[in-house]
């Protein structure tokens, strides 16, 4: 199995050997269970990354927000969660502790509970370090009606600020690359936002993801794959960190396809579209939040990036590490 | 080497060919019909490609069907006595399409317009100008203020810009000519001919850092009206586009450029059915090869290729072309540009599609060829189509295979050297440095590449030249980098390497040069594919060689090592540069030289090829041939093969000619 770096391969995977077995209709960050008089989204998450803590987090911050995050996808607000934590035998005590307090600050900032879980010790070498998975539910607020089926042409795409700071402070963290002084990880709740975009916007929010491995390009070509429609973005209106950009350049990666933890993706109407963007504004953190692109009809579901000079260019999924291709 | 199209026994797209001298003469003759009427043309000249919808070119597939002849013109049209006979495109200003100057939201027509259009390029104005194949951008190429305005637009800082000047004895004001260059010049093709520059204030605007000014001749009667009304005599002729992009070629699609430009268009009111861009050629000792394949050569090549079935193949990915060879005839299609772009990838579709239906093929029939690289759009194009076989074709293999298929020799066993920036190799590796022994009809072995070297950042290494740089020296002593005093991104990919983050193993000899322009002092970005190759060039150009370098082959790779720290040490002691650079392309070439020279003695050959960008070097190349002088060794080439990677669709069909067997 070659799946890791999320985009094509892992959808292929996930599409091919899984959702043949499973009660899923629609691919979404969170699936909605109802409860009598109440829609429940339901999500789990499991995380493994190398290091355990980077610039700006650690893999017990991530755990949380991630999980918070999905939740917050299916337009609901995150009430619980419950953990399991597998643990390489050897892992020092303090490392450990450090997770499970950088867990409880995020439920903390996050507000929700993590009401339960459960832990394992396996053998050194049959695991790095330490995984850990989180499961959560959230209660969906009765305005929205989120599905790829609703996402029409004219609708405006909302990204709620820069790209890529997660994915380049892995890769650098990872190599203890101190190329670029300034990037930290995005890692964060974005339920506060979400909850005021709701709030503005409800009528007209229709769809929301946030692009996690495989970044906006994964995301985006999974709406236009879903909704049957074609995107444009424009290159210019997307916000990428100068550090950020750097690295990209100097590695040769596209911001485009690199992991966010703490940025999220809105289809909306046009008509919403002000409104709900204004509200994302306002929550401190939300200030560079913009209206990136538009829906359009095509026959060919793809995702397109238009630049003042430069042309339009084909946004296409990440397939792994992509491979030099210049002649 | 071409056929001409009257003696086809299919039917195919015909080229797009410049006006003849009869036209010509009619032009400006006051008692002619068509005096003075830009869209004049006859049975031997003018477009054909860029017009046809359709097979056999005939009026009804073209888009003039909807002109309707006047009684004058259809006599000439019907009369075989007349030199007009079966003048597909025939019309006169009658009945048929004109040209106007959209200036302002007003229309500007007839003596008035030229006049107006010489005073606007007169005055350091941009204008849009549709030729037979697209549309233009034009300005006056000796006013550096207005080409360093279209540099700005375009987002091109430094690429050069073809210019069209009015005629053979302008041409000779400003470049070196041979008699083959000048017969290429006024050849019925009419590439743009890159030449040797003689006028230092012409390069420093169009062509800064280049030995070389791209330029051509009128093709058409309205660009011969152009310089007739007192337009510069040396205009720069810039497709329409913006880098990568497809060349705009229908008027709807102008308003965007018009306004970026606030300028005005000359617009013909005869449609264009496909855009096709102005061939690029050079004359070097590998022939009058063309870097971009296209207008004047969109014609069936005089070779067949052994096939029961047909086969379509789709090039590469940057710059592509496809092949579709049927009934054992070849066809190659114009050059169609950077798939990276949307614009591009609808065209290449388009192109596709087109080459299919005019020639009758059914795709459940057809074998399918494609590069072996997974991430190339052609590649995951090819995938999806229906054919009966799909084969993928190693890079660098189908390189060499152009060549031979044309010289009609798939069969003859030679030593294969193919030099570029990047290929898919057979092991997953980046080749780009690749020295094969073997046949197109047994196969090519791998016999040797240039010593591995690091590509940091991936295609970021083909951005920044001193990336490629460490590339080479990442592994040298590191007081020798205090003393170089390279600056960033030379350090910053140095711990990328270290940390083996993003860094692939490869083999391009496309890096080396860069590496090389680096060393030399190129610190700029490339900002168009090549730029330092081609400045490095030009600065070998201006010594003499004084110095030779190691680089040893040892049978199995050419080790790069010795003569980066040769280059180096030479450097230190203040060499001036270009000593270095030519140093550096002799010593290329003297290591080309040796690898054929005991390559063709241990199998026992006589030939030689050598493909791939770099060889597009004509300092390299005419090294090489001195190297070789009075060896029997003869290296294969020819005019009509590209070594860029517009070739790589032709050897892909070749190779898959050649090899599958029912
Ligand atoms: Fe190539
Ligand atoms: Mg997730
Ligand atoms: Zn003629
Ligand atoms: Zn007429």
């Amino acid at each position: 199995l070659a799946h890791g770096a999320g985009g094509k391969a892992s959808r292929r995977l996930i599409e091919g050997l899984l959702v043949p077995y499973l009660n899923v209709k629609e691919l979404n960050d969170a699936a909605y269970v109802q409860a009598d008089q109440t829609k429940i989204a339901f999500t789990a998450d499991s995380f493994v990354v190398n290091p355990l803590r980077f610039p700006g987090g650690s893999i017990g911050e991530l755990a949380i927000n991630g999980t918070v995050n999905d939740i917050a996808m299916g337009g609901a607000k995150p009430l619980a969660i419950v953990t399991t934590l597998i643990i390489e035998a050897g892992l020092e005590t303090e490392i450990l502790e450090a997770e499970i307090k950088a867990m409880h600050e995020a439920a903390e900032k996050a507000n929700v509970a993590i009401v339960g879980g459960d832990t394992k010790v396996v053998e050194h070498q049959k695991a790095d370090k330490l995984f850990i998975t989180t499961a959560g539910i959230g209660l969906v607020d009765p305005r929205v009606n989120l599905s790829a089926s609703r996402v029409k042409k004219g609708d405006k795409i909302i990204l709620s600020g820069p790209i890529g700071d997660h994915g380049i402070t892995i890769l650098f963290a990872r190599g203890d690359l101190d190329l670029e002084a300034d990037i930290k990880s995005d890692t964060r709740s974005v339920w506060p936002f979400v909850s005021k975009l709701i709030n503005a916007a409800a009528p007209g929010l229709k769809w929301m993801r946030d692009p996690t491995r495989g970044g906006m390009a994964t995301a985006l070509n999974e709406l236009a794959r879903d909704a049957q429609v074609a995107i444009m973005l424009e290159e210019e209106a997307i916000k990428v960190h100068p550090e950020v950009r750097g690295a990209c350049e100097i590695l040769g990666l596209d911001p485009m396809h690199i992991a966010n933890e703490g940025q999220f993706i809105a289809v909306v109407s046009e008509e919403y579209a002000q409104d709900a963007l204004k509200a994302i504004q306002q929550v401190p953190g939300g200030e560079q939040a913009a209206i990136i692109g538009e829906v359009f009809e095509s026959d060919r579901h793809i995702v397109l990036s238009r630049s003042s000079y430069g042309g339009t260019r084909a946004i296409d999924m990440l397939v792994g590490d992509p491979l030099p291709r210049i002649c | 080497m071409t056929t001409p199209y009257r003696t086809m026994t299919i039917f195919t797209f015909l080229p797009d060919t410049a006006i003849c001298d009869d036209c010509l003469k009619e032009l400006f003759d006051p008692e002619s019909k068509r005096y003075l009427y830009p869209y004049i043309g006859c049975p031997n000249c003018g477009p054909r490609y860029a017009l046809m919808k359709n097979v056999p070119f005939e009026r009804q597939n073209t888009t003039m069907a909807d002109w309707e002849m006047c009684p004058s013109c259809k006599e000439e049209y019907e009369n075989p006595q007349n030199r007009r006979y079966h003048a597909e495109l025939n019309c006169c200003p009658q009945c048929g399409p004109n040209y106007y100057l959209f200036e302002n939201g007003q229309r500007v027509e007839g003596e008035e317009m030229f006049r107006r259009v010489a005073e606007l390029l007169n005055a350091g104005e941009t204008l849009l100008v549709k030729n037979n194949g697209g549309y233009h951008l034009v300005c006056d190429a000796f006013n550096g203020k207005a080409v360093q305005v279209m540099r700005n637009k375009l987002g091109r800082p430094r690429k050069a810009f073809a210019i069209m000047v009015k005629d053979l004895e302008a041409a000779k004001e400003i470049v070196h000519l041979s008699e083959k260059e000048e017969e290429i010049l006024l050849s019925k093709r009419r590439p743009i001919l890159l030449a040797k520059s003689k006028n230092e204030e012409l390069s420093s605007i169009v062509a800064p850092n280049n030995t070389d000014i791209g330029l051509m001749v009128p093709y058409t009667g309205l660009q011969h009206l152009l310089f007739h009304f007192g337009a510069p005599r040396y205009i720069v002729m810039t497709s329409a586009n913006y880098p990568g992009e497809p060349t705009i070629h229908k008027d709807d699609q102008l308003t965007g450029l018009m306004e970026d430009f606030q300028c005005a268009a000359l617009i013909g009111e005869r449609e264009i059915e496909r855009s096709v861009d102005d061939t690029v050629l050079k004359v070097t000792k590998l022939g009058a090869v063309p870097f971009r394949r296209s207008r004047g050569y969109n014609n069936l090549l005089d070779i067949a290729l052994p096939s029961s079935r047909p086969i379509l193949t789709v090039g590469a990915d940057l710059k592509s072309t496809i092949t579709l060879v049927k009934d054992q005839k070849v066809v190659m299609s114009h050059h169609l540009g950077d798939m990276t772009k949307y614009g591009t990838q609808l065209k290449f579709e388009r192109t596709v599609k087109d080459y299919l239906a005019i020639h009758g093929v059914d795709l459940s029939e057809t074998i399918i060829g494609y590069d072996l690289h997974p991430e190339y759009f052609t590649t995951k194009f090819a995938q999806t189509l229906e054919g009966c076989q799909h084969v993928a074709v190693q890079h660098h293999k189908a390189h060499l295979a152009s060549i031979l298929a044309v010289k009609n020799k798939l069969s003859e066993r030679v030593v294969g050297i193919v030099f570029d920036g990047a290929g898919f190799g057979e092991d997953g590796e980046i080749w780009g440095g690749e020295i094969f022994v073997g046949s197109v009809q047994e196969g090519f072995t791998r016999h040797g590449h240039l010593r591995k070297a690091s590509l940091i950042g991936g295609d970021a290494a083909a951005t920044y030249p001193l990336q490629a740089l460490a590339g080479f020296i990442g592994d040298f002593d590191k007081d020798l980098f205090e003393r170089l005093q390279l600056p960033d991104p030379f350090p910053k990919a140095l711990k990328i390497k270290e940390k083996n983050i993003r860094t692939f193993p490869t083999t391009s000899v496309g890096r080396l040069y860069d590496a090389v322009a680096a060393l030399l002092g190129f610190h700029l970005d490339n900002s168009f594919e090549g730029e330092a190759a081609i400045a490095l060039e030009y600065l070998a150009s201006q010594s003499k060689v004084e110095e030779v370098y190691t680089f040893p082959w040892t049978g199995e790779e050419l080790d790069y090592r010795p003569l980066f720290e040769e280059m180096i040490q030479s450097k230190l002691k203040d060499q001036s540069p270009s000593v270095i650079a030519r140093g550096f392309h002799r010593s290329l070439a003297q290591a080309v030289v040796d690898v054929i020279q005991s390559l063709c003695e241990e199998y026992d050959t006589n030939y030689a090829v050598l493909s791939g960008g770099v060889f597009h070097n004509s300092l390299l190349v005419s090294d090489i041939f001195d190297l070789l002088e009075g060896s029997k060794i003869e290296i294969l080439y020819d005019d009509e093969v590209p070594l860029g990677d517009n070739c790589i669709s032709l050897g892909q069909a070749a190779i898959l000619s050649a090899t599958i067997i029912e």
